[in-house]
Order: structure tokens, then C-alpha cells, then sequence
């Protein structure tokens, strides 16, 4: 009887506010869908950047297995006067970058094979403008098996993931913050609809969290709702995006148990968005005695 | 039941409502407040109620000091009192039934409970053949059955009534009076704060009248008007209240004839059951 009466009471209340309802609904959804995605953007970007870092700009995959060979490899291309670094990464290490490339993916992880990750060397260039050459030269050389290179491209869409992040993480903030208004808002305003109920309820003496809890939930519903649309929206929006743009060289690839994971994350978010907007709301209109 | 020790309710920092009361109701008291408007007496309800906290002094409601009593217990109080006011407060979408069943749900009673209370209860007031109407298809009489009907079907312990009758001519107030007459015999403590002359003076109860925020008077079989009346009918004015002090008008002067006083064998409401 208690659970059916708590919900009947807020789906009431969320009947006659329709609009105010709505308008609750889209707040949370628009600051949820934003932080949703920065934090997708970052993931992009913090995956890109694990490989194309510290100036990097050349990536050389290496045939084989050869220690010696790809020493020899490595020393001849640091001898070359474009290079200011050449930097061996070996299998080992590959396997252990892939594993932090996909941490939020560990049965991926655990499918690939140790000794399957190619060895490659990475180069650094005293000026990027003679890469060029430089990747014609390395396609030369015996045992890389293929040469992958840094365009700006990597470097504009790095420097634009990390403006992207703050601008996110910042609109997602300040829309978060109006999502929980607007849920006060329109909480008050079912309380106001209610508000004969309400006085005659704590009259005959009905506990306090009898008289809040319909308006809890629907402050929660709200939430709920926004948190779970921005969820569904960023993941099929992501997925357009990496379907219809390609970015080239960077690894716009996150892994589904990262979309899953962020995405209970936000819904959680959307809840306790819901939950606080609901007891702004609550806050005066249920004051005991002064 | 009800003892107020030094009570005093400050509006604002500068309005005072009550004055210093001291007072004691016993278990089964019929107690009339009464005074002109602004001597405090609705505020003494909203004390007792809990709806106000005393700006200083105790006030001891069922064995408890309700001045101190935290927040979230207050619903456990208004659970064993019950209130009527003057506008009934009864919700307009609900029926006479729901208004009544709804004071019981809201603090969890059982279906069964409810299924069983409110039939009876609604049979007391007198109101069982009109349990599906709405509040507005109702004489205003009869909807302040209704919320007496909602103040007492938790079977409190004590009845606050702010001018129940208020709003009332005063045929139907003789009706409501009798019946809170009722509700006050079976152990019920009724409390009720009241402008009208003839019912006091009808009831012969206890009076206790308030000015300015004082108890200024309090006899136990008082009428309307000062102690000089109930003199004059030789029935013993006592328990003066020790903090105010006594008025002795010379003369309580008196237009209204009081109604003849409500008995058992006084005309009973259509359906009016034997006492529960």
C-alpha cells in the first residue's frame, strides 16, 4: 500500500506539470549528454595521446621478433640527421601500452597474445617538415613492416579534445547546476498544487518522509529520465560519429565497457541531480514549527 | 493530560501572543478558550498542536514536554490530537469517505483499519447515508462533521477545536456542539477556543478566558462572560489561574438566552448511533 501510494502521488505530480516537467527532463538531459561526451572525448584523446606523445611524430612497425635487428634498425635510425630521437618500443612494451589503451576493455586484453604486438621504433624529428622524406627513407629499410606518421591532424584534434574536455566538463557543470533549479522548480510547484494535501496530511500527522517521499521520487524520475536519454543519445551520436568521420590516424575506437561504464556513471549523476533538486524544492515548503 | 508552566509566545521579537500561562487540563476536560480576537487563543491551539514552539516555559501534552520535542517527532503527536478549525480543511476532490479514510492511510493504517474506522466514526457525526458526497454537496454542518469525523477516527486523546463553529448559524452549532459533547464522554479532552456566547453559556464547562495574551480568568463551570454571572447562578467559581489575576465584573450582561444544555435525550441527529 505505502509503495503504491508513493508512486501513484508522483506520477500524479508528474501528470500535472507537464511542461515544468519537460523542461526538468531536457535540463538534465542537455548537462548529462555534454559531460557524457566529454568524457568520451577524453577517453579519444587520452588514448591518441598515449601513443603520439612527447613529440613523436613517426611510428615504424617492426617485422619479427629479432632483438638484434631491431637494435640495428633502431641505432641506424637514430645515426640519420632528421632525428633527434629514436625510441625502441618492444613487444613487451607494446602489449603493456595495449593494456592501457584498453584497461576499460580487459577481455579484450586477455584475448590478444603477448608476442603478437609488433615491436616499432618511435621517432622524434628535429623538424617536422622533413617527415616526408624521412617515412620514404624508413619504407626502405628492411624489417619495418609499415610506417605510421603523425599529421597535424593528430596535433589539431589533441588540442582540440583537451578544449573540448574543459568546455564540456565546464557547460556540464553550470547546465548540471540548472538541471537540479529546474527540478526544485518544478517540485515546488507540485507542492504548491498540493499544498491543502499537504497541510491537512501533516495535520492528522503523517511522518515527514511520508509527506516527501512522492516528491523525492519524482525529482528522481526526472533525473532519471534526462540522465538516461543524454546515455542514449552520446552512445548513438558516438557511434554515427566514428561510423561517418574518419579522422585518420587517430584511434577514435572506445571500447563498449567504457560507453557502459561512463554511461551508469552520468545516470547516476542524473539521479542525485533529481534527489538534491527535490530536497531544494522540499527544503521550505515542509518546515516544521518556528 | 495538558499542563502549561510559564509559557510564553513572542511573534517577531516584539508581538506577544501568550503571556506567561500556567494552566492544567485534566483527562476528559471540556475546556473553552475564550477572548477577544488577538488574546492569543489560537495561538495557545497552534502551541498545543505543535504547529508553534513557545518562546519560553514547558508544555506537557500526554506526558511529554512538546516545547522540546524534535521536529520529526511532531507527526506522533498530532497523531493523538485531533483539530477542527473553522474552514473544516477538507480536501474538495475527495468524498466525505476519502476525506475521512485519508487521515488514516496517510499514517499507515491498514486497508482493513480504514475499511472498518470510518464507517463508525462517520455513523457518530451522523453522516453515514452521505459518505460518497463531496464536501461542496454538503451544508456547511455537515462538513464540519465531516472533519470531526477526520479529527476523531484516529481516536485521539485530545480535540483541538479552533472556532469549530465559526462559520456556523446557530442551530447547526448546537448540533456540533453536542456533538463534541459526545466525542468529550467518551474520555476524549476537548479543547476548543470559541467567540460564541451562547454555547459557553449553554455548555456550563470549563472557561478559561485569555486578554492580551494572559489567562485572566479560569472557572470550571464558567460562562461567557466573567465570574459574576456564574455567581449569580450560585454555582462555585473555582480555580483561579494563580498568574492572572481575577476580574470580577459587576455585572456580566447577557442578550443571548443560552441554548438549553445539549443531553442525551436531546433531538439526535438523523442516524445518530448509541455511543462507541
Amino acid at each position: 500500500m505505502r509503495a503504491e501510494y508513493v508512486i501513484g502521488e508522483a506520477a500524479t505530480n508528474l501528470r500535472r506539470n507537464v511542461l515544468l516537467v519537460l523542461g526538468a527532463i531536457l535540463a538534465v538531459f542537455v548537462s548529462l549528454f555534454m559531460t557524457y561526451m566529454a568524457l568520451v572525448v577524453n577517453e579519444v584523446g587520452r588514448n591518441s595521446a598515449a601513443r603520439w606523445q612527447e613529440g613523436i611524430t613517426i611510428i615504424a612497425w617492426l617485422d619479427g621478433s629479432d632483438l638484434a635487428n631491431h637494435t640495428l634498425i633502431t641505432n641506424e635510425v637514430a645515426g640519420w640527421p632528421e632525428v633527434k630521437r629514436a625510441q625502441y618500443v618492444g613487444k613487451a612494451e607494446a602489449f603493456e601500452e595495449f593494456q592501457t589503451l584498453f584497461e576499460s576493455n580487459p577481455a579484450l586484453v586477455r584475448e590478444v597474445d603477448p608476442t603478437s604486438m609488433p615491436a616499432s621504433v618511435r621517432i622524434e624529428l628535429f623538424d617536422n617538415e622533413t617527415h616526408e622524406a624521412v617515412v620514404v627513407r624508413l619504407s626502405g629499410v628492411g624489417g619495418v613492416d609499415d610506417v605510421v606518421e603523425a599529421s597535424d591532424a593528430v596535433e589539431d584534434t589533441l588540442e582540440a579534445s583537451r578544449v573540448l574536455n574543459t568546455a564540456g566538463i565546464v557547460l556540464g557543470v553550470a547546465l548540471g547546476l540548472s538541471a537540479v533549479v529546474m527540478i526544485s522548480n518544478t517540485v515546488r510547484m507540485a507542492i504548491y498544487a498540493r499544498r491543502e494535501e499537504i497541510g491537512i496530511m501533516k495535520l492528522v500527522g503523517a511522518s515527514n518522509w511520508f509527506v516527501r517521499t512522492p516528491f523525492l521520487l519524482e525529482g528522481l524520475v526526472e533525473g532519471l529520465i534526462g540522465g538516461g536519454l543524454a546515455v542514449l543519445a552520446g552512445w548513438f551520436g558516438y557511434r554515427w560519429f566514428i561510423s561517418n568521420l574518419d579522422l585518420g590516424v587517430i584511434e577514435t575506437e572506445v571500447p563498449d565497457a567504457f560507453l557502459v561504464s561512463r554511461g551508469l556513471v552520468v545516470l547516476a549523476f542524473g539521479a542525485v541531480a533529481g534527489a538534491i533538486g527535490s530536497l531544494v524544492g522540499l527544503h521550505r515548503h515542509l518546515q516544521e514549527s518556528r | 493530560m495538558i499542563r502549561l508552566q510559564g509559557v510564553t509566545k513572542v511573534y517577531d521579537g516584539s508581538t506577544v501572543a501568550i503571556r506567561d500561562a500556567t494552566t492544567n487540563i485534566q483527562k476528559g476536560e471540556f475546556v473553552f478558550l475564550v477572548g477577544p480576537s488577538g488574546s492569543g487563543k489560537s495561538t495557545l491551539i497552534r502551541l498545543l498542536m505543535r504547529e508553534e514552539k513557545p518562546t519560553a516555559g514547558e508544555i506537557w501534552v500526554a506526558g511529554r514536554n512538546i516545547a522540546e520535542l524534535p521536529d520529526w517527532k511532531v507527526p506522533y503527536l498530532r497523531r493523538s490530537v485531533g483539530t477542527v478549525f473553522q474552514d473544516f480543511k477538507l480536501l474538495p476532490n475527495k468524498t466525505v469517505f476519502q476525506n475521512v479514510a485519508f487521515a488514516l492511510e496517510v499514517i499507515g493504517r491498514p486497508r482493513g483499519m480504514v475499511a472498518q474506522q470510518v464507517p463508525k466514526v462517520l455513523k457518530l457525526v451522523g453522516l453515514s447515508s452521505k459518505s460518497e458526497r463531496l464536501p461542496r454537496q454538503l451544508s456547511g454542518g455537515e462538513q464540519q462533521r465531516v472533519s470531526i469525523a477526520r479529527a476523531f477516527v484516529n481516536r485521539p486523546l485530545i480535540l483541538l477545536a479552533d472556532e469549530p463553529t465559526g462559520n456556523l448559524d446557530p442551530a447547526t452549532s448546537v448540533g456540533i456542539m453536542r456533538l463534541l459533547d459526545r466525542i468529550n464522554r467518551t474520555g476524549t479532552t476537548v479543547v476548543m477556543a470559541t467567540h460564541d456566547h451562547a454555547i459557553v453559556d449553554a455548555m456550563r464547562r470549563r472557561v478559561m478566558q485569555l486578554e492580551r495574551g494572559r489567562i485572566v480568568r479560569d472557572e470550571s463551570r464558567g460562562v461567557y462572560e466573567g465570574p459574576a454571572r456564574a455567581a449569580e447562578r450560585a454555582l462555585p467559581s473555582a480555580e483561579i489561574s494563580p498568574n492572572g489575576p481575577t476580574t470580577i465584573e459587576p455585572n456580566g450582561q447577557h442578550s443571548i438566552e443560552p441554548t438549553p444544555e445539549p443531553t442525551e435525550e436531546s433531538v439526535t441527529a438523523p442516524g445518530d448511533p448509541d455511543e462507541g
